[in-house]
């Protein structure tokens, strides 16, 4: 398990360590929707997709 | 066979709310076609298809009635079309297919749901609530486009408002007291409080109205269905107390009908999590996504927060007489139940 930096309030994201590339993760303290990557074989978040409406029941 | 048989199997039978008891023999004979161990109708004709014997349960919910209005079940290439193709016999089908193909370890029961009365009062949800049925992780089947995962669903409140006044002459309506009237004003001012455009704002839709008897006799009573729909940010009361404000300014008086109360689970539970990884690994991109409406969601998380709902189908055919489903999507749908129901047991095993 890795600790990952939140992109918007900076704390430590918990991210497994068989998270695939284009994971989507929600930070505990802001509760940003966050998407993970690698950068150079290091793990990164960025803040994911804004989440999309949908009609229906 | 495969899961398109399965839907056409499930859309040739009419099963509106309150007939479901209809598909019995297709259900059978598709519990002896796909393998599974079990099948049980409880006391509200929920059918729960079974594999496995383990503690841990893994239940994929869908439902099987449909709203009425029959659509003939044709499949032309590579589109099936039929009433609930869409919501929700698609996702149902997709459910019960991959439920046959998943790999079940030991520890792990893996229940198929096709619940009743989702589109009425959701009675079968509530009896499965109410029977002490236990789930540790539970996939909702409703149509999301397959690569969207649900992970929230508005509240609903349905009242009636009721108006009374001592009526009148049409042709001194200033000399007399109209119910419509005190009605129509009651509703515009509830209209203009729940007047929202987006999914994070509380909306309303007055649904049914009746008034007068008479063309010239301003009318005595008078009563309108209105139903407010609201997000988790906002609570059951206050939806409440706002229409006691306003029945209470026009003289008018209300009775609740249902109460849904809405729900919203978190990324970090299991079921979200291996849905997204299953559909990565389908190599889609996985959507968040929150519905306006409210589904059986709405009443299953209280048996666990490890809930999500995803399926085959786009939700803007839900309910029209356009319901059609491609098959494509209706295979990849059935990749993703299977990933996640197998990402769920390697998590569990990952965690113990």
């Amino acid at each position: 398990m890795a600790s990952v930096s939140c992109p918007v309030c900076e704390a430590g994201v918990e991210v497994p360590d068989d998270a695939l590339e284009g994971e989507l993760f929600e930070c505990s303290s802001c509760g940003a929707h966050l998407e993970f990557y690698l950068e150079a074989g290091k793990p990164r978040l960025k803040l994911a997709e804004e989440v999309s409406e949908d009609w229906g029941e | 066979m495969d899961v398109a048989d399965v839907l056409l199997e499930l859309l040739r039978v009419y099963s509106p709310s309150g007939s479901e008891s209809n598909l019995e023999p297709v259900m059978r004979r598709l519990r002896q076609e796909l393998g599974y161990d079990e099948l049980t109708i409880d006391s509200a004709g929920n059918y729960l298809f079974s594999r496995g014997s383990g503690d841990r349960v893994i239940l994929l919910a869908g439902h099987v009635d449909t709203i009425p209005g029959e659509i003939e079940a044709v499949r032309r290439g590579d589109v099936i079309r039929g009433r609930g193709a869409v919501d929700a016999k698609g996702p149902f089908a997709a459910m019960l297919f991959a439920g046959s193909k998943a790999r079940i370890g030991q520890g792990y029961k893996l229940v198929v749901g096709g619940l009743v009365d989702e589109e009425g009062e959701g009675s079968g949800a509530k009896e499965l609530l109410e029977s002490g049925f236990k789930a540790d992780h539970i996939v909702i089947g409703e149509p999301t486009g397959t690569t969207g995962v649900a992970i929230s669903y508005r509240g609903s409140l349905t009242f009636t408002i009721y108006a009374t006044a001592r009526g009148g002459h049409s042709s001194a309506p200033y000399m007399g007291e109209s119910a419509l009237e005190r009605l129509l004003d009651a509703i515009n001012t509830l209209r203009s409080i729940f007047n929202g455009r987006s999914y994070d704002e509380p909306t309303s839709a007055v649904t049914m109205i009746s008034a007068g008897d008479w063309p010239t006799k301003l009318p005595e009573r008078a009563e309108a269905v209105v139903n407010v729909r609201f997000p988790p940010s906002v609570e059951t009361r206050s939806v409440i107390e706002r229409i006691e404000t306003v029945c209470s300014l026009y003289n008018c008086s209300f009775s609740i009908r249902d109460v849904t109360e809405p729900f919203e689970t978190s990324l970090s539970q299991p079921v979200p999590r291996a849905l997204i990884r299953a559909i990565l690994k389908t190599g889609k991109r996985p959507r968040v996504v929150k519905k306006t409406g409210s589904s059986d969601m709405n009443v299953l998380w209280k048996l666990t927060r490890s809930i999500a709902a995803c399926g085959p189908g786009n939700s803007l055919l839900a309910h029209t007489n356009e319901e059609e489903v491609s098959v494509d999507d209706l295979r990849t749908a059935c990749s993703v139940y299977i990933g996640a129901v197998e990402e769920l047991q390697s998590m569990g095993r990952r965690a113990t």
